[in-house]
């Protein structure tokens, strides 16, 4: 049964992998227009690496994109708290609240918040795009830690209690534990949100000040080039390191395990 | 909205506060979160559905003149209905090829890994979306299409068989769509399988309990919460996408949200794509009442 | 033209010490801060003196000159830089001097304290010994002087006509009388001024505003300079053709732009009076100027020996050093419009205020801070990206030739570009406007009516499209038509050999292998030609309709970019496609795909693309000089035969183009006959053809 279940995570795994092993093939293939079979090729890396203003741009992103996670993350898991362990009038209006950023196409969204920031005079730079990334990962994180939250074991809390602990305690030494989890992949979620967003960053960024999907979204019409494969490429390369390095410091997956 | 009836002791155990700082702590739990979206989302899109009942785009020297017209566009354009026909089926498609590929995926790795292995999986399966979209689009089609790496792959085996091209056809579209939400519903339905109580499979199990049962009668109604989440996740953004069906779906690729952006973008029509989208919206709304409405129900009366 | 013969320039203009220290930060009120640099200096009037003495005009002071440390300063420095002072030292006072608080940021903060050079006192113009062979330089300063400007008009007024009189305004010229004004400009032989100075006298920067507005006050013989910093000048009159020459600069990297002014005006002077051509005296002077703005300080003019090595040694500045070239992107000079702006103007307008306010002597007043360094133009170009404006060569070759650097934005559908002008008023310099869109955006009020004057490769436009009617509206031009092409067929070499009409989109032996452009425009248009109808107003679109969803059987996919059909193509997922010229232009040139491009007999839809300077522009000469390159032949060829491009508009840049080159394949002289140029479309049409295709496109999908 384990095995199987394995076996199966493999073939999941494969599956989401297919893509991306496309992707980082085609940006060592010497063809612009992706044609098979693969030419290898390093041409890709070597024009990136003089391609300042692409670089820039992932710059933008990553900072954007962390920025993002670590605003949208506190504010949608404090929310998600709220809608899940307090009750309150609206609160089903609350949570439903939540869909229209998600329901509504970015292209509108970023459409509004074009207007409505000119009107108001918010303008456009880093940091609308900052307001308007924000904005669309919180729903996102409430409803990944909502859905974390609504499994917890609120008895726990309440055992804890009866034992003599105060909310707050009971809520730092079980809660939170058990929490973290849905917490960080909300994060993660978020910062994928922020690095997926073309379409607002497009609307809300200055000339000059881009960021990597603007500048891909920009190159549709004339035509983006293997670059933008060596970037993600190397992005990934080093996002999963980044990663396995803190997956080995830490315990980011949860206390689960042991069990 | 959904699965109220999922928590019900959070909310006994809550009750136990003080009333009133307890409406304090939660005002200042949500203000933050509402005030950022009504900043940035509900203010423009109350301005966007004030355009929608406008008949120009407020610039220039147009009037401003006041109309139903644009909620009428689906009797005006009777193609429209087969248009969110297609939308509606692209995105009950794609929630449920993710459900049922997503939730054993979630259980695997909530049940059948354990410790570093876990936390790696489980990264692995976020870690796709750390790329862009258009990028990983863009992929698809270089898998897809004639000459592409899965028909590439298929004539090494069989180098006799047909040409395989999914690439500008309907199974394109849900493909690349599955593969861009799917992470959402392991996501979400790992999360409620990691939270089962082993004590309530192995008492089952003492009972007799076979495999199939154990998964009907307890694994499957504790992960709802999380399929309901991951579904939601997944349908509302896939019936509003314009990109995968567009790039994957050639002459099939047409849904509401490659409509609505017609509208915006070739036509200028704001107040009639934001008609589309507001009425898309109201759809989506109306399911997930009704929804939430029903599931309820039915997970009480386990 | 007449040769200037004068050997002595003679000053007025006042002059006071400079005490110039460089402190962390002003004090606060009560306070006191410790300064890492003093330096006392001549200031003033004293700048151009200098500038004119270092380059080899015998130069004179005919200002009064006090008793005491600051007046011994100003006669030392007098001395050091050759330059005689025609009056004895006034025994009631001592010159004036400002105080130049330089903060490490650049900004400065000015105290004046007027001295005798203030006072008109017992000084009579007319007992300065004027001879016929001097040049006498007044400021705006002296004129604007309520006691001083009618007495200086008095005095050109009884001069011999051989004196040649040099006025520079400078930026109190809108404070002038107007009788001062206009006498001592129906006697100037030199009127120089900045582009900024001069937009204050026209209400408009455009150059040949400002020179519509100096010219009838000048008179013919009179030569006007309009410096425009980092761009160089612009010369008219003084027997100069009609249109004004532009006399650029060299690229410098600007580190302090006070004095260039002065710089420029001192050698433009010694220039004329070494019997230069006035354009070659003018080059002398850029070359001073931008010599001056890699200099701190205030008389930063350069000596002739300087200014002849800049130039002989390619231009570079810090060539003595043996430096590498910077790269060029970097070597940006400023606008000069800081010169005056900075020290010597706030000083002397404090001066003036001081003075023309009667207040007692000795009164101490801050003037205030103004920003030092006025930063280097660059413009922003909203266009499709890859599209000509942002090649790399061109941004390089245009910011060494003007100083002026090109950002860009861009869109990815017409109706964006629109969204993103209403929104960001003041963002963009230059816009791509497809000309069918022009009469839209400029009934928003978007765009501004071009001085086609001021670009002069307009000239050279063909005239069918710089006159066409899509971009003109009441008699003026919203744009200068930029490029043109066709959306015609494009099939694949050697598969298909027979298209020669629209109709073998719906020819069964295609089946699966057509690509459309979605564009509803565009295929409504295809619809009409296909049904005999006119592209931009077919009465009957359920015939076109009916033509359209015909290609069902066909169509393969919708396209929506050159890259999208580009990789396609290259896949080989269709063999026949509606396409445009430029991008079949690049497909064949860049990715050596096999394709025909055909104009079918029914037709073609051609399009012309515009440049447009927005409303909302503040760098609009800026914007003009970009758009004037951009039709530049030399910009066309190279881009056209490096990457491929549509036609220009310019005759004479695609007679420039190689004989064996491409372009003259696609764009056949037979086929223009054969298109039919998209047109304004109003509204509702706009939206029926949309209508149209979306039931088309839903259909296709079924």
């Amino acid at each position: 049964m384990i095995a199987l279940g394995r076996t199966y995570l493999l073939a999941i795994i494969a599956f989401l992998y297919l893509p991306i092993a496309v992707m980082i093939a085609m940006a060592f293939n010497d063809s612009a227009l992706y044609t098979l079979p693969i030419q290898p090729s390093l041409r890709w890396f070597a024009a990136l690496a003089s391609d300042a203003p692409l670089l820039s741009a992932t710059r933008n992103s990553l900072l954007i994109a962390a920025a993002t996670s670590a605003i949208a993350t506190p504010l949608g898991a404090m929310a998600a708290l709220a809608l899940e362990r307090k009750q309150f009038r609206g609160r089903s209006l609350l949570r439903l609240l939540l869909l229209p950023p998600i329901a509504i196409p970015w292209l509108i969204i970023g459409t509004a918040m074009l207007v409505f920031f000119f009107w108001t005079g918010i303008g456009r730079g880093l940091h609308a795009l900052l307001i308007g990334h924000v904005a669309l990962a919180i729903p996102y994180v409430v409803l990944i830690v909502g859905a974390g939250l609504q499994t917890l074991r609120a008895d726990l809390e309440e055992a804890a209690m009866s034992l003599g602990s105060t909310p707050i305690h009971a809520f730092f030494s079980i809660t939170l534990p058990l929490w973290l989890p849905s917490v960080v992949a909300a994060a993660l979620f978020a910062f994928a949100v922020s690095l997926d967003q073309f379409v607002i960053s497009y609307f809300l960024s200055t000339p000059g000040v881009s960021t990597l999907p603007v500048e891909i979204y920009a190159s549709i019409r004339k035509g983006f080039t293997p670059e933008i494969n060596a970037i993600s490429t190397i992005f990934l390369a080093v996002s999963s390191a980044l990663i396995l390095i803190f997956a080995q410091l830490s315990q980011l997956g949860g206390k689960r395990g042991s069990r | 909205m959904q699965l109220e009836a999922n928590v019900p002791r959070a909310e006994a155990s809550s009750s136990r506060q003080i009333p009133a700082r307890r409406r304090w702590t939660t005002a200042a739990l949500l203000a933050p979160a509402y005030g950022w979206l009504t900043l940035a989302v509900f203010l423009p899109l109350s301005a966007m559905l004030f355009f929608s009942f406008l008949k120009a785009a407020p610039f220039g020297a147009r009037p401003l003149q006041l109309t139903l017209d644009n909620y009428l566009a689906f009797i005006r354009r009777p193609y429209l209905v087969g248009v969110a026909w297609t939308s509606i089926e692209i995105g009950l498609w794609t929630t449920g090829l993710s459900a049922l590929i997503g939730l054993p995926a979630a259980i695997a790795l909530a049940r059948a890994t354990r410790g570093r292995s876990q936390q790696v999986l489980f990264l692995l399966v976020v870690l796709p979306f750390w790329t862009n979209g258009l990028v990983r689009v863009f992929s698809w089609t270089m898998v897809l299409r004639e000459g592409g790496v899965l028909d590439y792959a298929l004539h090494l085996v069989a180098p006799t068989a047909p040409p395989v091209s999914l690439l500008y056809s309907f199974p394109a579209i849900v493909i690349g769509l599955v593969h861009a939400y799917l992470p959402y519903m392991i996501l979400t339905c790992y999360l409620s399988a990691a939270a089962i109580d082993e004590a309530h499979i192995e008492a089952a199990r003492s009972l007799g309990a076979r495999t199939p049962v154990i998964f009907a009668k307890i694994v499957l109604p504790l992960c709802l919460p999380g399929l309901i989440s991951g579904s939601i996740l997944i349908f509302v953004p896939v019936i509003g996408s314009f990109m995968e069906p567009r790039i994957l779906g050639g002459r099939v690729g047409v849904t509401m949200g490659t409509m609505i952006e017609d509208q915006f973008v070739q036509a200028f029509n704001w107040p009639l794509g934001a008609a589309l989208a507001f009425t898309m919206l109201g759809v989506v709304l109306v399911i997930f009442a009704v929804s939430s409405r029903v599931l309820p129900a039915r997970v009480i009366a386990q | 033209m007449k040769t200037h013969c004068f050997t002595r320039m003679l000053s007025v203009g006042s002059i006071l010490a400079d005490i110039r220290i460089e402190a962390p930060r002003v004090p606060e009120r009560g306070g006191d801060v410790i300064g890492s640099a003093a330096s006392i200096s001549a200031g003033g009037g004293f700048n151009v003196l200098a500038a004119a003495s270092r380059n080899g005009l015998k130069s004179a002071f005919a200002g009064r000159h006090g008793v005491g440390p600051f007046g011994d300063r100003i006669r030392a420095d007098l001395a050091q830089e050759n330059i005689a002072a025609l009056l004895p030292p006034s025994p009631e006072g001592d010159s004036g001097f400002c105080l130049v608080l330089v903060e490490p940021d650049g900004e400065r903060t000015f105290i004046t304290s007027p001295g005798v050079e203030a006072e008109l006192g017992e000084r009579k113009l007319e007992d300065i010994p004027l001879e016929a062979s001097d040049a006498v330089f007044i400021s705006g300063y002296d004129l604007s002087y309520a006691a001083l400007g009618p007495h200086i008009a008095r005095w050109t007024a009884s001069w011999r006509s051989e004196t040649f009189l040099a006025i520079d305004p400078g930026p109190l010229v809108a404070d002038i009388p107007d009788a001062v004004f206009r006498a001592t400009l129906a006697r100037a032989d030199l009127f120089t001024l900045n582009r900024r100075e001069g937009a204050l006298l026209a209400g408009t920067d455009d150059l040949f505003a400002i020179a519509a507005f100096v010219r009838p006050r000048l008179s013919a013989k009179a030569l006007l300079a309009i410096r425009d910093g980092a761009a160089g000048c612009f010369l008219f009159g003084a027997g100069l053709t009609e249109t004004p020459v532009h006399v650029p600069a060299p690229p410098v990297r600007a580190v302090d732009t006070t004095g260039a002014g002065d710089a420029h005006t001192g050698a433009l002077l010694a220039g004329l009076a070494a019997g230069l051509e006035a354009v070659a005296a003018a080059a002398r002077a850029n070359a001073a100027a931008a010599l001056s703005v890699t200099r701190r300080g205030s008389a930063t003019a350069p000596t002739s020996r300087e200014v002849n090595a800049f130039l002989a040694a390619g231009r570079n500045p810090e060539a003595g050093q043996k430096d590498e070239p910077k790269a060029t992107s970097t070597m940006k000079a400023p606008r000069e419009t800081g010169e005056n702006a900075m020290t010597p103007h706030l000083n002397r307008r404090t001066f003036h205020a001081l003075f023309s306010g009667a207040l007692g002597a000795g009164l101490l007043t801050i003037a205030g801070s103004r920003r030092a360094g006025a930063a280097a133009t660059e413009i922003t170009v909203l266009n499709w990206k890859g599209y000509g404006t942002d090649e790399a060569f061109a941004l390089k070759a245009f910011a060494e030739a003007t100083g002026v650097t090109v950002k860009h934005d861009y869109f990815n559908a017409e109706a964006e570009m629109l969204t993103k002008l209403r929104t960001n008023p003041g963002a963009y310099d230059v816009v791509l406007i497809n000309s069918a869109r022009t009469q839209q955006v400029q009934a928003d009020g978007l765009i501004d009516p071009v001085d086609l004057n001021a670009v002069p490769n307009a000239k050279d436009l063909a005239p069918a499209l710089r006159d066409h009617s899509n971009i003109w509206v009441d008699g003026k031009p919203y744009g200068v038509a930029w490029l043109w092409g066709m959306t015609a067929l494009a099939v694949r070499s050697g598969k298909v050999s027979d298209a020669q009409s629209w109709a073998v989109f719906s020819d069964p032996k295609y089946a699966g292998r057509l690509a459309l452009f979605d564009d509803s425009i565009t295929q409504v248009g295809i619809g009409a030609l296909l049904t005999n109808q006119d592209p931009n107003n077919p009465k009957d679109l359920k015939a076109v309709t009916t033509a359209l969803k015909a290609m069902k059987p066909n169509v393969k996919l919708t396209w929506s970019s050159e890259d999208e059909w580009n990789k396609a193509f290259a896949a080989d997922a269709f063999d026949i496609s509606d396409y445009w010229s430029g991008a079949a232009a690049r497909s064949i040139k860049i990715h050596k795909l096999p394709l025909d491009f055909i104009v079918p007999k029914e037709g073609a839809i051609g399009w012309l693309d515009t440049l447009a300077v927005p409303t909302s522009s503040t760098k609009k000469p800026a914007a003009l000089q970009f758009i004037n390159y951009m039709i530049d032949p030399k910009f066309y060829v190279t881009w056209a035969t490096q990457s491929g491009a549509p036609a220009s508009t310019n005759a004479a840049a695609m007679n420039a183009l190689p004989a064996d080159d491409l372009s003259h394949k696609i764009y056949k002289p037979e086929d223009l006959a054969k298109l039919k140029f998209m047109s304004a479309l109003p509204d509702d049409r706009r939206q029926a053809f949309n209508d149209v295709w979306d039931e088309v496109k839903a259909y296709y999908a079924k």
